[in-house]
């Protein structure tokens, strides 16, 4: 189905190399994953295949259609869903797909069957906008419309980032009945390992060079060892929420919730997206008022005392909110300041936190100019510059490789030890087992809260993986969006 | 045509669910409608006069009546000494002041001045305006007695009342025209590029053209009801008139619309980012307000930005416009804006087309 | 401290953006240089054709006078008056001046002649001033064959008159259209500085999402946005010295009030400009929405604040419309100090109506800049 010949791309006239004389193949009906970490090639592969971009050298071919001169043919053969969700956010449901099937020149209700079994969790979202959606039903939906004109070849760049555990099984199961009863050749590039093990065969890509291509298990790297059991002492609270609610009109984002984290405790905040995760972060944090309920955070209520809340916490958010054009030492000089730090404490910390982190050849660069793995740590640095009690990581590790997540578990460990009570949101869910104690969370409530051996346990599961399915499939079979309000 | 309606259709679904975008391009043209309509007018409709009567006798009282009685000016303050005279200019509370003095009677001297005429001299053009109507209001005979030596008969061709908006209706559709035109059609089509679609519509099969054209299709329809809005409003409300063919009218719109069309075009293919597509249509709008003479008269600059000014397309249009609407000239008399406009059209466009890249990069 | 760090965060953001610095050196500068020159609704080389049906010595001479005339581009003589017309409709000629057969006689003769002028009104201001240059010439030539003895015209008193009154123009002597529209533009420079950029750096915090960061920390709101306008308000301060230089040394014009007024005036309209471009930064979310809002309110502002038209050719009700409108006080702050040597006294309205402006306009900024969503 694909033939790459020795390929290679570079940017920036010759400077940046991202594509290093490539060469595999993809025979027709399989499915094949890529992996390699951030700014291995992966993209730029993507789009060479579906014709967006020139090669510098070699030659590939999809379907037996050269990618350069026969592009013409290629493009109606191909389905592509790049990285980011390419909807409109302004269109529904169902004029998005209209639209893409009338791109390709087909009516959208004869193809309709094919993508059925997908449609068929959007069918009560027809008329709702595409911004109005779940990460879930958007990735969903861009699947409907890069199937809906029955291409042979499937071009997937990372389709599952940002999304919870269950729409990406959901989304697997799609694929692999796609795969089965149409024959659809599927290329997928995905930084879950579950995901690679889908996969008949996968190739390894690392700085634009093939590193390997075979079978998912050997090429893989071997499993790290999941987190020690720590022991943590009780009857501390940093965290205590009662009943806490919040509703955005008639819709309840987060139902009454009840929870308690101890001191030093790393807390795995988990559910589907758009279960109300984020608001309850939110009203812990003191940026949103509760509706009802209470919560302390500290020792301090959220709603009347928020900022002697957010004088105890550190806050990393899913974007990096630090600032690209300045250097890793203004940033942290800034934020020490924000946090009302003396000037000779925060350059002590500055030169601590660099060398702990091993920045030093960095700290004078643009945090524009880092990779993302840095950025990420250096976000916690920034978020736990001022030694605070407890710090909120807000899905901190979304869309970066094994290896650069396995080293930021590292950091969260060790502020841990530190005695920094952490309270973190994920989609990783061997991230979940290294966590002290984890919440589902399920439609805006709590629906389980324990330790992750003690809920393996309980379902009867051989990981996380398996418990949180279980618990969010019981729930909630449908899965639901987000209501008609403005995003917070 | 199927794929083209319905991509047609996406956009202006677009439009109308971008509820304040939409608010602003469909009051906008109104408000600025009723602001030159009414509000901004360079007549010179009021002068305020400062009067310091020196004169022996009150001979001077007589023209004193005479300026009070004329509905261009009005008679604010009746000094006894010029002293205050400063002040009162330095703070705005007039724009004129007459002096007699003692020597003013109805024998002039021709030696030394006898009646000083001080006007506030910050605005020229009113400056002048004004001494003008004062020189001939104080100049001309009293009622019975004969004329001035040489008598001038004026006549104000195509706008006999002096009315501003009728000068400033075609500069409004210029600049309206070009920011619903060229700035918003680049931004639509950078949103493609932000939003990540862009990259899916290019991997399909479809043609650029079909791309560029159905994104093309709805400003020019939301240009169409801004020009008829405009139109309405400036015949219907501000007897605006409409002195030459409607046909020729709206062939020179049309030609402008899509000069501007295709200038947003091109900007799209030079910007990554909505807001450097905004930056770059700015380059477009301030000229169209300095250098078209929508307010500013061109013949009046200087060479290098006469010949400047022949690169902004609203130059020519508006030239047009007002030849057509308030003349009432023939085509033949707008054939050169026209040649013009159809030329500047090409080029946009074969630029923009070229440049509209079926890859990315 | 914490207000220092912040405002020096921004200085290094400001400086190390591509764009934005060279823009401050550059377009103080264009402004200076060509605006005045752009943004000039000066009347000049306004067209002219001659319609002379007498042919006489004294036909001829009135038309030398006009060819003279700076005011004037002088076209042609044509025949008749369709021929004029005709060169009117191409653009060509917006002046007709109509000497019939026995101008020179009459005058002679009788003591009075006639000329009637037709001219272009599509723009009205164009007419106006039209209008005033020839009647000047007109005035002026008749007063000279007066004087010279050509006529004796039965009354006098007022054609030699007509000489006699010579208009004083105070303020502006030579009538230069630049003086007026420097101390504006030098205004408008403020504007764009103070209100355009500030809106984009906030809203584009509010994209990129650090502004959630700012709001987790302990940080007053008060703080945060101060230290967002301080830069700014230093900038723009700067510039307006910058551009003030670049008027004197390039225009040769200088306020002929107190360059210390000048400051106050202006430090005050941008608290008042800073408050409005928070309000809108406040209440949009992205810097697409937020630049249409700003947008929207400087055209109004400007068209309404005398900038281009004198308020005084407004209708009444629009008069006290613009009451309401900040840039109406500035720019008459602006132009009284430049040309007219305002002291402080003179121009108390203007002062207290920008503090009343500030106070509001700030207040509201204030308020409605919130850290926690309800």
């Amino acid at each position: 189905m694909i033939n790459i010949d020795n390929i290679s791309k570079n940017y920036d006239r010759g400077r940046i190399a991202a594509l290093r004389a490539v060469n595999f193949s993809v025979n027709e009906g399989e499915i094949f994953g890529l992996v390699g970490a951030d700014g291995a090639g992966k993209t730029t592969l993507f789009r060479l295949l579906a014709t967006l971009l020139l090669p510098d050298g070699g030659r590939a071919s999809v379907g037996g259609f050269d990618v350069v001169r026969d592009y013409r043919r290629v493009r109606r053969i191909i389905g592509y869903m790049p990285g980011r969700f390419s909807l409109y956010p302004d269109l529904t449901v169902e004029e998005n797909l209209r639209f893409f099937a009338a791109v390709f020149g087909v009516k959208a209700e004869r193809n309709l069957p094919l993508v059925a079994d997908i449609y068929e969790h959007l069918q009560p979202f027809r008329t709702r906008r595409a911004d109005q959606l779940s990460g879930g039903m958007k990735q969903k939906l861009a699947l409907c419309c890069a199937l809906i004109h029955a291409p042979r070849l499937l071009l997937l760049d990372e389709p599952t980032t940002g999304i919870d555990p269950v729409s990406r099984r959901e989304l697997w199961e799609m694929l692999r009945r796609l795969n089965e009863e149409r024959g659809l050749t599927i290329v997928a590039g995905t930084p879950y390992r579950e995901e690679v093990l889908c996969c008949r065969r996968a190739a390894l890509l690392r700085e634009g060079r093939l590193e390997a291509v075979g079978r998912p298990d050997e090429i893989l790297p071997p499993e790290r060892p999941i987190g020690r059991q720590r022991s943590i002492g009780r009857g501390n609270p940093v965290i205590v929420a009662e009943g806490l609610t919040k509703r955005f009109g008639d819709f309840t984002a987060c139902d009454s919730i009840d929870l308690r984290v101890e001191a030093g405790e790393i807390f795995g905040f988990l559910g589907a997206n758009g279960a109300g995760k984020t608001t309850a972060m939110r009203m812990l944090c003191g940026l949103s008022e509760p509706t009802e309920g209470r919560a302390f955070v500290a020792g301090f209520d959220v709603a009347s005392q928020a900022e002697e809340v957010k004088r105890n916490i550190g806050y990393m958010s899913q974007k990096f909110a630090l600032y690209d054009d300045l250097t890793i030492e203004e940033n942290l000089k800034l934020f020490g300041a924000i946090y009302g730090m003396k000037a000779s404490v925060v350059r002590e910390k500055t030169e601590q936190t660099i060398a702990r982190q091993r920045l030093e050849r960095e700290r004078k660069m643009p945090v524009g100019n880092l990779p993302i793995g840095l950025k990420q740590r250096l976000a916690f640095a920034v978020a736990t510059f001022h030694d605070p009690k407890i710090v909120f990581l807000d899905e901190p590790t979304g869309g970066v490789d094994a290896e650069t997540r396995h080293r930021f578990w590292e950091l969260i460990g060790q502020a841990a030890d530190r005695g920094i009570t952490i309270f973190v949101t994920t989609h990783y869910m061997d991230e979940a087992e290294r966590c002290d104690r984890v919440s589902i969370m399920v439609d805006g409530r709590i629906e389980a809260l324990d330790t992750p051996s003690s809920l393996k346990e309980k379902h009867g599961a051989a990981s996380m993986h398996d418990v949180f399915f279980a618990i969010v499939r019981k729930q909630n079979p449908g899965g639901r969006t987000l209501p008609q309000h403005p995003t917070p | 045509m199927n794929t083209f309606f319905s991509f047609t259709g996406k956009e202006f679904r677009h439009i109308l669910r971008d509820g304040r975008t939409m608010l602003i391009l469909l009051v906008m043209p109104i408000v600025l409608i009723f602001l030159f309509g009414y509000a901004v007018s360079t007549e010179v409709k009021n002068t305020r006069v400062a009067v310091v009567d020196l004169s022996e006798g009150g001979s001077a009282a007589k023209l004193i009546g005479r300026i009070a009685a004329n509905p261009r000016f009005t008679l604010v303050a009746s000094l006894p000494s010029p002293d205050r005279l400063d002040k009162g200019f330095r703070t705005g509370q007039w724009d004129m002041a007459l002096v007699f003095s003692p020597k003013f009677n109805l024998r002039p001297t021709h030696q030394e001045a006898d009646l000083l005429m001080a006007v506030d001299g910050s605005e020229p053009n009113q400056a002048a305006v004004r001494a003008a109507y004062a020189q001939t209001l104080l100049l001309a005979p009293d009622e019975g007695r004969i004329s001035p030596p040489i008598d001038l008969k004026t006549k104000w061709l195509h706008n006999p009342q002096g009315r501003s908006e009728y000068h400033f209706v075609p500069g409004v559709m210029g600049l309206i025209l070009i920011i619903v035109c060229a700035m918003m059609t680049s931004v639509a089509i950078v949103r493609e590029k932000e939003h990540g679609t862009m990259e899916v519509l290019l991997a399909s099969p479809l043609s650029p053209s079909v791309i560029v054209v159905s994104k093309l299709v709805p400003y020019f329809a939301l240009s169409c009801i801004n020009l008829i809005t405009i139109l309405m409003l400036s015949f219907f409300l501000l007897d605006v008139p409409l002195a030459g063919g409607l046909g020729i009218l709206l062939l020179v719109c049309l030609l402008y619309i899509a000069v501007a069309l295709a200038l947003g075009l091109l900007i799209s293919t030079l910007a990554a980012t909505r807001l450097s597509a905004m930056m770059t249509s700015l380059l477009l709008i301030v000229p169209t307000i300095y250098l078209s003479g929508i307010v500013f008269p061109i013949e009046s600059m200087p060479a290098v930005l006469r010949h400047l000014s022949a690169l902004v397309p609203a130059r020519w249009f508006v030239s047009a416009v007002r030849k057509v609407m308030i003349q009432g000239v023939e085509a033949r008399h707008v054939w050169r804006e026209c040649c013009v406009l159809a030329i500047m059209f090409a080029t946009a466009m074969s630029v923009g087309l070229k440049n509209f890249k079926t890859r990315l990069q | 401290m914490m207000l220092l760090n912040l405002v020096e965060k921004e200085f290094k953001q400001l400086l190390r953006n591509a764009f934005l610095p060279r823009m401050f050196l550059l377009m103080p500068l264009t402004m200076v240089l060509v605006f005045p020159y752009a943004a000039n609704q000066e009347v000049k080389r306004l067209g002219l054709a001659v319609i002379d049906g007498d042919g006489s010595a004294s036909s001829r001479r009135l038309t030398e006078k006009l060819k003279a005339s700076s005011h004037f581009d002088f076209v042609g003589q044509t025949s008749d008056l369709t021929a004029a017309d005709e060169e009117m409709k191409h653009g060509t000629v917006d002046v007709v001046l109509e000497m019939p057969a026995g101008f020179e006689r009459d005058f002679a003769n009788m003591g009075k002649t006639a000329v009637s002028v037709s001219i272009n009104a599509a723009n009205a201001m164009k007419a106006a001033m039209a209008q005033a240059y020839v009647t000047q010439i007109v005035n002026g030539y008749a007063g000279e064959l007066i004087a010279e003895g050509h006529a004796f015209p039965s009354d006098t008193s007022h054609a030699t008159r007509a000489s006699s009154i010579v208009p004083r123009f105070l303020f502006n002597p030579s009538l230069d259209y630049k003086n007026y529209m420097i101390p504006a533009i030098v205004a408008m420079l403020l504007v764009l500085v103070v209100g355009f950029l500030p809106t984009f750096n906030i809203v584009g915090e509010k994209e990129r999402g650090t502004i959630e960061q700012i709001n987790v920390s302990p940080i007053r709101p008060a703080v945060f946005i101060f230290s967002k306008l301080i830069p700014y308000w230093a900038i723009g301060l700067f510039l307006l010295g910058y551009a003030m230089l670049a008027a004197w040394v390039v225009h040769g014009l200088r306020p002929t009030g107190s360059v210390g007024v000048i400051f106050l005036f202006a430090s005050l309209f941008v608290l008042v400009i800073s408050a409005l471009a928070l309000i809108v930064s406040n209440h949009s979310s992205t810097t697409q929405a937020a630049a249409f809002l700003m947008y929207f309110f400087l055209v109004v502002f400007l068209l309404m604040s005398g900038l281009l038209t004198p308020i005084s050719s407004m209708p009444q009700w629009a008069q006290w419309l613009t009451l309401l409108n900040p840039f109406r006080f500035f720019m008459e702050a602006m132009r009284g100090l430049y040309l007219k040597g305002c002291t402080l006294a003179d121009l108390a309205p203007q002062l207290l109506a920008l503090c009343a402006f500030a106070l509001v306009f700030g207040s509201w900024a204030l308020l409605s800049y919130r850290k926690q969503t309800k």
